[in-house]
């Protein structure tokens, strides 16, 4: 069974899809509202100051070689421990579901006018539950399989955008609305990364635990850059005074790119890629999801249990009407206490495991 | 497994947006104009005909496009109108123009109707924006290109132009609305014209508005000069020449080449006629201090192309000295006389100045507080040209007279 484990590459594409394309949903659109020309600021800092708790967290898996689920079982006690691990699932399927929808209206207002969205979120929702229902081992073969072509179409996007008229004294002033400013929607929203502390209920599914520690931090530092970058071409392409007007300027970014004059209109080719690497991403939602649920409550077989928790996130996706108050429920319940989440639960478990030696050397 | 497969293409055909082209009509310019309706917009759509003029296809003898006009509430929701005479479903997302009637530019009203058209899916913001001096209807009936059949590659063609000639500027739906939302710098669009308009006979090769060049034949249509926005709102023209001009001050311009006259400083019934490209970027400095300092400096190389005069200015180097003099006093003159106008009369820079100023602010408090707007009227602005001669085409002197 070794052979079908995963390993650091698989963790890293996970990583790279699952973080690596939150530029082009709305997540600029909330970075960029608060922030304006500083926006790029934002990925980087962020990064800089989840990297101390991510530290943590993946040192203490180091140690006691434990999933996140069971560490925070072991560390915290029975009741506390599963406590904490029923909200980080309810947290990880409310999130899921919001941004299922949120792709689904995506989908649904850029390019499928016509479709119901109903018709859109259970599609979506049936393809990836049929990859997460492949288990770990496919999910994370798949997000290897896939990473090459999404990163190349992007790359070539970046390449064809270099070709529009840009500007870099649209980076400037360069602190948009004052350093504060930044810092603060650095922490608000560093749960961007979150995805690098919730893969690590995937760590029993890995070939070597000791290796998780390897992918969340270089997964983190790529991912930083990557979206960083792309906020810096949003930037001098489109202005951040018109930025903060218009929504997923990733969608416009692939409208507005031309292959000389006559190859124009082509966002369809960007579109295949990006589903692509949505699918992969909302399969490893859901698979986390589920082995959060069973493992809180020690339950064998995490298929089963892949089908009603894929139905609750269709259920719950269904409930925000548009695009706009799914972000902003998103942004606000989601986003924000995720970012809590990320700095409290490694400092918390850091130091009840420091207790714990202490009462085990004494 | 097959079932399942068989299950999956039930499921993932995605039936709802099928589009049949066949089905389609592709809207490629839409004309904005007035409407005596309050809240109402006079809507022109040109449909393209696909069919038209194609061998064998049974369109030989189909115009190529169908244009119709009809007044609406908003432009985009006037598709399911037009649907009462056009067979087909109105399709958008070729659209390659917008055209919008002066009068109508100059109103508040079409600003509204504008920028809330950019809402739609369909409506690309690589749209190009032009403005007609008549009803926008009128231009679009009366323009009819002679070395074109469709509609949208004289457009597109007509759009590029701006890329080598620098007569008119680059003018699509997102420099619009990043002019508007920036709110410091004029947005210049395409200005055209179907109309005659009183002849300017004196104008050399680029002073000229739409309508004023004394042309016989070919296409009614004239595009040249552009017109000014300031804060969406249409406020005034530029001439060819100086959208020329203004293009050049721009720190970014791309105008690759142009070709311009001077008067001959030796014998002035003559004009010198030369290639002008820029060689460098066009070097901005600003100095945000009280009052706002702005230094240009301009490098230009000059390629002679014909000197009518017959004077020797190309191995004459004390002659080739005057005439960069000359040429280098003049376009100062020009420049300087373009930057004043558009401190006074428009009150608004459209060369994209406050770009350059942004550099100096930390934070846009900082930026907004210093009120550049305000700012730019009074500001001091010297423009320094760096004349150089690059050619003189493939001949040292004029043929002689050997009579």
């Amino acid at each position: 069974m070794e052979q079908y484990k995963l390993s650091t590459r698989e963790m890293i594409a996970l990583i790279m899809l699952t973080i690596g394309t939150k530029f082009t949903d709305v997540t600029p659109d909330l970075v960029f509202s608060n922030t304006y020309m500083a926006a790029w600021m934002v990925p980087l800092i962020s990064a800089v100051m989840i990297f101390l708790p991510l530290y943590l967290l993946v040192k203490l898996i180091d140690k006691y070689q434990l999933s996140l689920v069971a560490l925070i079982n072991k560390l915290t006690g029975k009741y506390v421990g599963v406590f904490i691990n029923v909200l980080l699932c309810l947290f990880s399927l409310v999130s899921t579901a919001l941004l299922l929808n949120n792709y689904a209206v995506i989908l649904v207002s850029l390019y499928f006018p016509q479709t119901p969205k109903i018709v859109m979120l259970v599609t979506l929702a049936i393809v990836c539950f049929l990859m997460a229902f492949g288990g770990a081992y496919m999910i994370g073969r798949t997000a290897w399989i896939v990473l090459p072509y999404v990163k190349i179409a992007l790359l070539a996007l970046l390449i064809l955008a270099l070709a529009e008229e840009f500007d870099f004294s649209y980076l400037f002033p360069l602190f948009g609305k004052g350093m504060d400013v930044v810092i603060k929607e650095s922490f608000l929203n560093a749960s961007i990364f979150l995805e690098c502390l919730f893969l690590a209920s995937l760590v029993p599914f890995m070939k070597k635990t000791e290796k998780y520690s390897k992918v969340a931090l270089i997964g983190l530092g790529i991912v930083a850059v990557e979206m960083s970058l792309f906020f810096v071409f949003y930037i001098i392409l489109f202005d951040a005074y018109s930025l903060v007007n218009m929504i997923l300027p990733f969608q416009h970014l692939t409208r507005a790119v031309e292959l000389g004059r006559f190859i124009t209109n082509f966002e369809g080719y960007f579109l295949a890629f990006w589903l692509v690497a949505s699918i992969v991403k909302y399969a490893t939602y859901l698979f986390v999801t589920t082995v959060i649920f069973t493992e809180t409550f020690q339950l064998k077989s995490t298929k089963l249990y892949l089908i009603p928790i894929t139905l609750l996130i269709v259920i719950l996706g269904m409930l925000p009407e548009n695009l706009i108050k799914s972000a902003f429920i998103y942004r606000d319940t989601i986003l924000h206490t995720g970012s809590i989440i990320f700095f409290i639960l490694p400092l918390l478990l850091w130091i009840l495991s420091f207790r714990k030696k202490v009462s085990v050397s004494s | 497994m097959k079932k399942l497969i068989m299950l999956l293409l039930i499921l993932l055909t995605g039936c709802y947006d099928k589009h049949e082209i066949e089905e389609q009509a592709f809207v490629v310019v839409i004309g904005l104009d007035d409407s005596e309706r309050e809240d109402g917009v006079t809507v022109t759509y040109q449909i393209a005909n696909p069919q038209a003029e194609i061998a064998n296809s049974g369109g030989e003898k189909e115009e190529p496009s169908d244009i119709i006009t009809f007044t609406a509430p908003d432009f985009l929701t006037a598709r399911d109108l037009a649907n009462a005479s056009v067979s087909r479903k109105i399709n958008f997302s070729h659209t390659k123009v917008i055209v919008i009637g002066e009068e109508f530019a100059r109103k508040e009203k079409a600003l509204k109707f504008l920028s809330s058209g950019v809402r739609d899916r369909e409506i690309r913001r690589d749209i190009v924006l032009m403005v007609s001096k008549e009803k926008a209807s009128e231009f679009i009936n009366k323009n009819d290109p002679t070395l074109e059949t469709r509609p949208h590659k004289f457009y597109d063609l007509m759009a590029g132009r701006w890329e080598d000639t620098g007569l008119v500027p680059l003018s699509n739906l997102q420099k619009f609305l990043q002019r508007l939302e920036s709110g410091t710098d004029a947005f210049l669009a395409i200005y055209a014209s179907t109309e005659k308009n009183e002849s300017n006979e004196k104008g050399n090769e680029d002073d000229y508005l739409p309508g004023q060049i004394n042309q016989q034949g070919g296409n009614v249509t004239q595009i040249i000069g552009s017109a000014l926005f300031k804060n969406g709102i249409m406020i005034g023209t530029l001439s060819g020449e100086e959208t020329r001009l203004a293009l050049n001050l721009r720190s970014k311009s791309i105008a690759k080449y142009m070709r311009v006259t001077f008067p001959d400083p030796l014998d002035n019934k003559y004009r010198v006629a030369a290639r002008l490209l820029k060689h460098g970027k066009t070097e901005i400095e600003v100095t945000t201090t009280e009052p706002l300092r702005i230094n240009v400096n301009l490098p230009l190389d000059f390629e002679i192309l014909s000197i009518p005069s017959g004077i020797n200015y190309v191995t004459n180097l004390a002659n080739q000295e005057l005439l960069r003099k000359e040429i280098e006093e003049k376009l100062t003159g020009k420049f300087e006389k373009l930057v004043k106008r558009t401190q006074e009369e428009y009150k608004t820079n459209p060369f994209n100045w406050s770009h350059i100023a942004r550099r100096q602010f930390l934070t846009m408090m900082e930026y907004e507080g210093y009120n550049w707007t305000d700012k730019y009227p009074d500001a001091e602005v010297t423009i320094q040209l760096d004349v150089r001669f690059s050619g003189f085409g493939k001949q040292l002197t004029p043929p002689k007279d050997t009579n």
